[in-house]
């Protein structure tokens, strides 16, 4: 299991969702949305040779325009919609990546205000469920 | 008395099947794997001068096996399993090392042959495919190989 390669599998699922992405931590963000994984909750041993990670992935919307922020958040949760994150996680699902075996949406959480650099943001986490 | 240094034993091995193809590892699957024996008692029945008593009888193997449902196309499990499970003799060859790297006598395998009698793909929607643990008999005991 290779963390890091996940890390940068994940990125490409949500910058095909139109979202911006970091690595590791928070930066100052040239555009929202933005999105990075986070620290995994719990890395599990499951087989002899298969591990199970449970990892929240942060989603970041401009605060300066909640209407917008919404209306992204809603598109990303959303099945079916274009740009939909739901989406993107099960056609990544399906296809495979060499990083992982299966990866499935857990639920969504945790909407709140952060900083970001020296902006706010709103912010909302998906924690994801990674085979691999 | 003779006594032997023990140490603790983590099961992170190898398990590998062969269904006349050759040996496929299937470890990644595999989340659980236990050989057992059980004998049967036979009680023998007390007369005038003796008390009723037992002795041990017959033998018989048992393989416990626990695994990720997966559906791919080949060298899994399950696809194994129900390969198998369609000939006439309804058995798979197996290979169990308790712990990484090669056969030596300190980490001896067994390899014997299981029938096998039940199988199970899928589970829980949304969640992990993993089956519980399940016994299936072997036809003999297992074979240690330890050289």
């Amino acid at each position: 299991m290779d963390l890091a390669q996940i890390r940068e599998d994940l990125a490409v699922v949500w910058q095909t969702c139109g979202f911006n992405t970091f690595s590791y931590v928070m930066q100052e963000p040239q555009s929202y949305p933005a999105a990075f994984a986070g620290i995994p909750t719990t890395v599990e041993k499951i087989s002899l040779g298969r591990w199970k990670v449970q990892l929240p992935v942060t989603m970041l919307f401009s605060i300066a325009d909640p209407e917008d922020a919404q209306r992204r958040l809603d598109i990303a949760l959303s099945p079916g919609a274009d740009q939909s994150l739901y989406d993107a996680i099960q056609f990544a699902d399906k296809t495979g990546l060499a990083s992982w075996k299966s990866v499935a949406w857990v639920r969504g959480q945790n909407p709140r205000e952060v900083t970001v650099g020296k902006s706010m943001a709103f912010a909302y986490d998906v924690v994801l469920e990674i085979v691999a | 008395m003779t006594t032997d240094a023990v140490a603790p034993l983590v099961f992170k091995g190898v398990f590998c099947v062969n269904d006349g193809g050759g040996l496929t590892d299937v470890s990644n699957e595999l989340s659980h794997a236990a050989l057992k024996f059980v004998v049967d008692t036979v009680p023998v029945p007390a007369t005038l001068g003796q008390p009723k008593s037992n002795r041990g009888g017959g033998v018989m193997a048992l393989l416990e096996l626990g695994w990720l449902s997966t559906d791919g196309s080949g060298g899994v499990l399950w696809g194994k399993m129900q390969t198998a499970a369609a000939t006439a003799g309804k058995t798979l060859d197996f290979v169990l090392k308790m712990r990484d790297g090669a056969e030596s006598p300190t980490n001896p395998q067994w390899s014997g042959t299981f029938i096998v009698a039940a199988g199970e793909l899928g589970g829980a929607a949304e969640t992990l495919s993993a089956t519980s643990p399940t016994s299936y008999n072997l036809t003999d005991l297992p074979t240690l190989l330890e050289a």
